[in-house]
């Protein structure tokens, strides 16, 4: 049985890949990892804890693959309706990769998928706390199982990682060899966070947030309902 | 109570979002609804933009903000690269070249020179 990961190359997707190594010990991890305009050097920054992952567990039990979302993520961008200004948080949203990785799931039938969402990153939205739930019910939909197996145990990831020989130093943040992938957007994004909570409060953020992605959300179902011919599960 | 909550959370997000600090963080500690109205300016025209536009956009933010960190390297290393050009090159022309002014290297490393004067000798034997 395989598993895929949304793969940042972060400690954070790098712990999620060497659960689901240790969970499905004879399937092979394929490590999704997003790549359109703006973003940096997706595969150079990736590389180190790829190969990390691959040293420890072996290098047949990972596949990784850099997946493009340019066009579905320009897509998902220029056909929004409604309030201008929370349309721009769809410039840094990862609605495209959750939708290109449904499809690889669904290509390679993986019917499990972990990403690195932890419960202290709530400012960003597609974290457990807005995007959590509503790309649960979005993978459910399609028989793909969603989870954040670090959301638990996120004040232990880097221990955990040096204690299983992924790192070589038991705190790797924020140091030169912690590398992970950073996008154009991301300045704008907290601009934007800065603006939208100041005017709305947190909650009614959140709320104006949840509401755009799942619409969003439903615009992917349908898609790739239509696309693969499957029926959705009921939510 | 509820609006300070508000305000503080506000506040703060760009203190946790931005890795390294920029002006805009500095300004926005001391003078709160300056670096407010600056985020707002920022979020207003990035949603006038189109797509490909408002990517430039952010490229044109980046480097606006981050000016102390990240763009200063990258200066740094083209500055360097250049500087091993110049390097390079002074070594090959100015050390390597003195060699020529070492007494018979010049004569070893020239074109023959027998060609050019020729020796009367020789003919006289044909």
């Amino acid at each position: 049985m395989h598993c895929a990961v949304l793969f940042s190359g972060g400690s954070d997707s790098t712990l999620a890949a060497a659960l689901a190594a240790e969970r499905f010990p004879s399937g092979q991890v394929h490590l999704l990892t997003m790549n359109r305009r703006g973003f940096y050097r997706a595969e150079k920054e990736t590389e180190a804890n790829f190969a990390n992952l691959q040293r420890v567990y072996g290098a047949h039990r990972f596949v990784r693959k850099i997946v493009e979302v340019e066009a579905l993520h320009r897509e998902l961008c220029e056909t929004a309706r409604g309030d201008r200004l929370l349309r721009v948080s769809l410039s840094f949203a990862k609605l495209s990769l959750h939708g290109a990785a449904l499809e690889y799931c669904l290509e390679h039938k993986i019917t499990t998928l972990y990403d690195g969402a932890v419960p202290y990153m709530y400012l960003y939205p597609d974290q457990a706390r807005i995007g959590g739930r509503l790309y649960r019910n979005f993978h459910r939909r399609f028989g793909v199982s969603y989870e954040s197996p670090v959301n638990g145990i996120s004040r232990d990831v880097e221990a955990l990682l040096f204690a299983r020989g992924i790192t070589p130093q038991p705190e790797m943040r924020g140091t030169s060899r912690d590398h992970q992938v950073f996008y154009a957007e991301q300045i704008l994004f907290a601009l934007w966070i800065r603006y939208s909570v100041a005017r709305h409060g947190y909650r009614k953020h959140r709320e104006r947030l949840r509401d755009l992605y799942a619409e969003r959300l439903e615009v992917l179902c349908e898609k790739y309902a239509k696309i693969h011919h499957l029926a959705q599960r009921t939510p | 109570m509820k609006s300070t909550q508000k305000s503080t959370t506000s506040r703060n997000v760009l203190r946790k979002i931005h890795h390294s600090p920029s002006w805009l963080n500095y300004l926005n500690d001391a003078f709160p609804a300056a670096g407010l109205a600056v985020a707002a300016a920022a979020v207003t025209v990035a949603s006038w933009l189109p797509y490909g536009a408002r990517l430039c956009f952010a490229y044109g933010l980046n480097f606006a903000l981050q000016l102390p960190g990240f763009y200063v390297r990258l200066v740094q290393r083209a500055l360097a690269s250049f500087a091993i050009y110049f390097a390079g090159a002074i070594f090959y022309f100015g050390v390597l070249g003195l060699f020529r002014w070492i007494p018979g290297v010049k004569a070893l490393g020239d074109a023959p020179t027998r060609e050019l004067a020729r020796d009367p000798e020789f003919f006289r034997h044909l």
